[in-house]
């Protein structure tokens, strides 16, 4: 069966059980309204309006990467426009919810169009300021809210010419699912429209939207807006179920509530929100009780999420539904048809122009200070090593032996796993099988502890620490490497020395790094690479994009680093550079090795 | 001769940005190729020519019509397609939900369907890629889907940086002979890479050779490609 039939079907299959388990779910919560006590519709009503404000405000923090810290002020204000319509001039409540939702959509506009061109903390102290600006003003506007009393008498709706009643809340269950449903499904469209693609787009990378021709600023405020008005029906949906407000019950600490939900599911998925709504929820209702059993002030919920924060964002729901999912996880045959097999090796020196390794060192004058010796001891034993994301195998039973000294350079087509096999070595990604370090088994550990036991990475794209100085960058190293006296003012003075006598170019104390500066990086990075000798260097196309000078000093420094003892795994899509430098040739190939020899064997080929 | 796609002068002492030492001009289905061998200084040049960063005294002209002080979102509208290695792509959307927000950027989106055959039919990874978000995707791939999302809707103006980072020989030729192919149809290209001319020549299968070239240093020279070897 063709591959792509075969994904097609699994998609089919998914949707299938997407739409089984939605329906279950939608039958399970309407049989409840018909055997439910009173007390479990009101933790099932309150379960789901956390849920619907976390659906709101999902679209913000979740898919614009925007930290919201004030939802609560348009539950509010949605809250008290309803309870203000109802109670004052009597209007229907259809009619009080469409109006509070087009007021906290506006507010939601108003607040936004300025604002929304400040990120990270300017925009969270903001929209803190803007909720606590709205309990204020009920608070004070006493004629209208009812201001410290609150603002009580707020009838039972009347919807298709029937009085919901309180008790029980079976009515009241009912409308709170439709909302639900209502929003569940308008977000899931959302999700499939060009503005959710494009909120999403704005949370990965807004200099990335600019080039492709995104208004942010549109896409943030339209985010923003439908954000805040789901807040303001909700709000309206509150004022009616609970019947008296009070601006005590809009304060921070709801606003706490409904992120702890966001955070917890982890990511854009409905799902988890839905999850982690009713866990949090009814979580947060036992807590409540049990501080006024206890005679403990409410507000002391407060501390309780924040320790839910951190402990969720160490741990997360989706985080733990994947690992479930890839332990379960059946085999996806691999959709890759083009790769190394196709174009042969022979074929790609051919492509390459390739005479002799000779030649090409000729060239590049290059001429290497150290061989391998083939008795040195193994550095690294990789036995039986699986790299998965989602249902693609990105490496397959991939074993692998570097010695000490040896130079290996990783070569293949795109997306056949070079720099998977990097991130596993390094610890970037969780892998299946053994892995031993110099005899030592290291396979569950993590990556800075890897990094501490002496393997060394650079990235393909690379990165530095901008808050810091170019000689701070290079501490961090010296820091994490190397044991306690280096850590020391002595340390940094040695490792300042010893930058005086490397060849790259020097990095500086007191020099800002700059954010934007890949020159600046890519020096740092090279320098971070070949600080420490003897260890195992894994360098992901460290020849890209550089000019033919720069490719032979970072050449020379690799066969440097051979003579000091270390060994060095390099992927690098221009084999005429380091072919002249490495020992063996490892060819990929649908993430299993389809060439492994020496360079004199792979030139042959 | 095809008439002038883009021009950029800059009257220099006043210049605030000091890039472009002299007139540089793309013409209709022309290439042009920026290589240099400060990486900064060739991403103040991309910068500059997608309309990111702006100078005090400067003419940009796009056929004809005045575009310094354009932004990138009205160049793209204008028919300007960027692309970046620094940039690439979005890791939370799928390879189809890229070319639907590509293709509305455009003005193209009815078209999506087509456009998207038109990628994979040129870029045979695209037929392979994972069918999940592009994070999972290697770097690359993230290239390719890049590059591809560049060229899709017979843009005017094609401007990426450093195009060959990343990609495989393979990739490289596809890359080549898409160029070539939009070149027939009157696209201009300008890719700006680090590194010499000849460099550029050899990393750059099919897209080097007859390309006009702007070198970007200390000593700056704008001369057909070929003879610069």
């Amino acid at each position: 069966m063709p591959t792509d039939n075969v994904l097609s079907l699994r998609r089919k299959e998914d949707r299938r059980r997407a739409v089984a388990f939605s329906a279950f779910g939608f039958t399970a919560l309407l049989a409840l309204a018909f055997v439910g006590t009173p007390r479990l519709f009101d933790l099932l009503i309150v379960s789901l309006l956390f849920i619907c404000m976390a659906f709101g405000l999902q679209l913000v923090v979740g898919y614009c990467q925007l930290f919201d810290l004030g939802y609560a002020g348009f539950v509010c204000l949605g809250a008290y426009s309803t309870g203000v319509l109802l109670t004052r001039f009597h209007w229907s409540y259809f009619a009080a919810a469409a109006l509070s939702t087009l007021l906290a959509l506006v507010a939601g506009i108003i607040l936004g169009v300025p604002t929304l061109r400040l990120r990270g903390d300017y925009f969270a102290i903001v929209t803190f300021g803007f909720a606590e600006l709205v309990v204020l003003l009920m608070r004070n506007w006493t004629t209208l809210t009812g201001g410290p009393f609150g603002l009580g008498g707020i009838p039972d709706p009347v919807l298709f010419g029937a009085r919901l009643v309180r008790y029980p809340p079976f009515g009241y269950y009912l409308l709170m699912l439709s909302m639900f449903l209502g929003l569940l499904a308008s977000i899931w469209y959302l999700r499939q429209t060009m503005l959710g693609a494009q909120m999403l787009a704005v949370g990965d990378d807004e200099k990335l939207c600019a080039i492709n021709g995104i208004d942010i600023v549109a896409v943030k405020v339209s985010a923003f807006a439908l954000s805040a008005g789901i807040g303001g029906l909700i709000g309206s949906f509150w004022a009616v179920y609970f019947k008296f407000l009070s601006y005590t019950d809009f304060t921070f600490t709801l606003s706490v509530q409904v992120i702890a939900i966001v955070i917890l599911a982890g990511n854009q998925r409905l799902r988890y929100i839905i999850l982690a709504g009713t866990i949090i929820a009814p979580a947060s209702e036992a807590l409540r009780t049990w501080l006024r059993a206890s005679g403990l002030p409410e507000a002391s919920r407060v501390i309780f999420f924040g320790v839910i924060l951190i402990v969720l964002t160490l741990w997360r729901l989706h985080d733990f539904s994947s690992a479930i999912r890839r332990s379960l996880a059946r085999p996806v045959p691999w959709s890759r048809k083009m790769r190394c097999s196709d174009v042969g090796a022979a074929q790609v020196v051919e492509m390459n122009g390739i005479a002799s390794t000779e030649a090409i060192s000729q060239r590049l004058s290059f001429n290497p200070v150290s061989r391998i010796n083939i008795n040195s001891e193994v550095l690294l034993e990789i036995r039986g090593l699986n790299v998965s994301f989602g249902g693609t195998k990105a490496i397959k039973d991939l074993d692998l032996r570097v010695r000490a000294g040896e130079i290996i350079a990783v070569i293949g087509p795109n997306g056949c796993g070079k720099t998977s096999l990097l991130n596993a070595i390094s610890g970037l990604v969780s892998s299946k099988g053994q892995m031993i370090l110099k005899g030592r088994d290291i396979t569950d550990e993590p990556a800075w502890l890897r990094a501490r036991r002496g393997i060394n990475r650079t990235l393909q794209t690379p990165r530095s620490f901008p808050g810091l100085d170019e000689m701070e960058n290079m501490d961090l190293v010296s820091w994490s490497i190397a044991q306690a006296p280096t850590r020391s003012i002595i340390g940094r003075i040695l490792s300042a020395l010893r930058a005086m006598f490397v060849q790259l170019p020097l990095v500086g104390v007191g020099v800002p790094v700059l954010r934007d500066d890949q020159t600046q990086s890519l020096r740092i990075q090279m320098r971070r690479a070949f600080a420490k000798p003897r260890t195992l260097l894994l360098l992901d196309e460290p020849l890209a994009g550089l000019p033919e000078a720069d490719q032979c000093e970072i050449i020379a420094r690799i066969d440097h680093h051979r003579a000091s003892g270390g060994a060095v795994v390099v992927v690098e899509h221009n084999l005429e550079s380091i072919l002249c430098v490495c020992d063996r040739v490892l060819q990929l190939d649908k993430g299993q090795i389809a060439f492994e020899g020496s360079k004199a064997e792979f030139s042959l080929l | 001769m095809n008439g002038i796609r883009l021009l950029l002068t800059e009257q220099f002492p006043r210049s605030s940005c000091a890039i472009f030492a002299s007139k540089v001009m793309v013409h209709a289905a022309e290439r042009l190729n920026i290589y240099g061998e400060d990486n900064d200084e060739l991403h103040r040049a991309f910068r500059y020519i997608i309309g990111e960063l702006r100078c005090d005294a400067e003419t940009k002209l796009f056929d004809d019509r005045d575009i310094s002080q354009f932004s990138p979102v009205q160049l793209t509208k204008l028919g300007f397609a960027s692309g970046s290695a620094r940039l690439r792509v979005f890791p939370s959307l799928t390879l189809d939900e890229h070319f639907m927000i590509r293709t509305r950027a455009i003005g193209k989106q009815g078209q999506r369907a087509k456009w998207v055959d038109w990628a994979k039919e040129r870029f045979s990874v695209l037929r392979e890629v994972p069918k999940t978000v592009a994070g999972n995707f290697s770097g690359g791939e993230q290239q390719i889907l890049m590059i591809a999302l560049t060229l899709i809707g017979l843009p005017k103006l094609v401007v990426i940086e450093e195009p060959w980072m990343g990609l495989a020989h393979v990739a490289s030729l596809e890359f080549g002979r898409a160029i070539e192919e939009l070149q027939r149809n009157g696209t201009s290209f300008v890719l700006i890479s680090q590194g010499t001319v000849g460099e550029g020549m050899m990393r750059s299968p099919g897209a080097g050779g007859n390309a006009e070239t702007v070198y970007l240093s200390e000593f700056r020279y704008s001369r057909e490609a070929r003879s610069l070897m």
